[in-house]
């Protein structure tokens, strides 16, 4: 079965807080676990606010968020700088505490809650489209 | 996000409610770093009614866990929910903090 896709615009952090809205509508509507719900939230959370703190605005966000049968489609378009996440580097996790870094988790939360990642570079925009398979 | 704190004999223990995430963070960080103090006993982080936690929430995790380590403290995180289990054990945090599940609490 195939849901209406959910769309918002963001145009600055601040924006990110109508995200809780707007995955509660897609919830409702997408019949999504409290699980997957969170895992979701969690993908979009760490992908927008890293495009807000690389560039600066004024800059323009979508986020798209469908879904058909099991899987959902988290798409997310971007006019900033081009940035490929997955050539991104992550951040050691073995190392002792003193040697941990503070940044880069975001990279790491994104792939691993991910099923499959796509991007491009198409007509001054970073196209990214996230899978998930939902239960 | 609602923070606050308590304390029992020694033992301050922070109580964090609700989505810790790119907005929620900074008022978190503000709270610590007005109330999160090493010298008075063993802290812990209460985490039973965190509904989620994203990399801007693990930072803070992190920062504080340095700051305890730097007193020679080890922060405790209690009461973890399997939702935010999930994304600590992915952040590899397991190793770094003492960390007592929901279920660990029920069972014991």
């Amino acid at each position: 079965m195939t849901s209406k896709q959910h769309k918002i615009l963001l145009q600055g952090i601040d924006d990110m807080q109508t995200l809780h809205a707007f995955f509660q509508a897609c919830q409702r509507d997408m019949q999504l676990s409290a699980q997957n719900l969170v895992e979701l939230r969690i993908i979009a959370d760490e992908v927008v606010s890293n495009i807000f703190r690389y560039n600066q605005a004024p800059i323009e966000v979508i986020l798209l968020v469908g879904k058909k049968g099991k899987r959902v489609n988290l798409s997310v378009e971007d006019s900033g700088k081009p940035f490929n996440l997955l050539e991104a580097t992550e951040p050691a996790i073995d190392f002792p505490l003193e040697a941990r870094e503070l940044g880069g988790l975001g990279i790491r939360l994104v792939r691993s809650l991910s099923d499959q990642i796509r991007y491009r570079y198409e007509r001054d925009k970073n196209r990214l489209t996230i899978i998930k398979e939902v239960h | 996000m609602t923070i606050s704190h308590s304390q029992k004999e020694k033992e301050v223990v922070f109580h964090i409610v609700g989505k810790l995430d790119t907005i929620t963070a900074p008022t978190l960080e503000t709270y610590l770093h007005e109330h999160l103090k090493f010298d008075t006993g063993p802290v812990v982080f209460d985490l039973v009614a965190l509904e989620y936690i994203a990399s801007a929430g693990l930072r803070l995790l992190l920062l504080s866990a340095k700051q305890a380590k730097a007193s020679g403290q080890v922060l405790q995180l209690r009461r973890v929910n399997t939702v935010v289990l999930q994304v600590l054990t992915i952040a590899g945090f397991t190793s770094l903090f003492q960390i007592h599940s929901q279920h660990d609490i029920e069972t014991t």
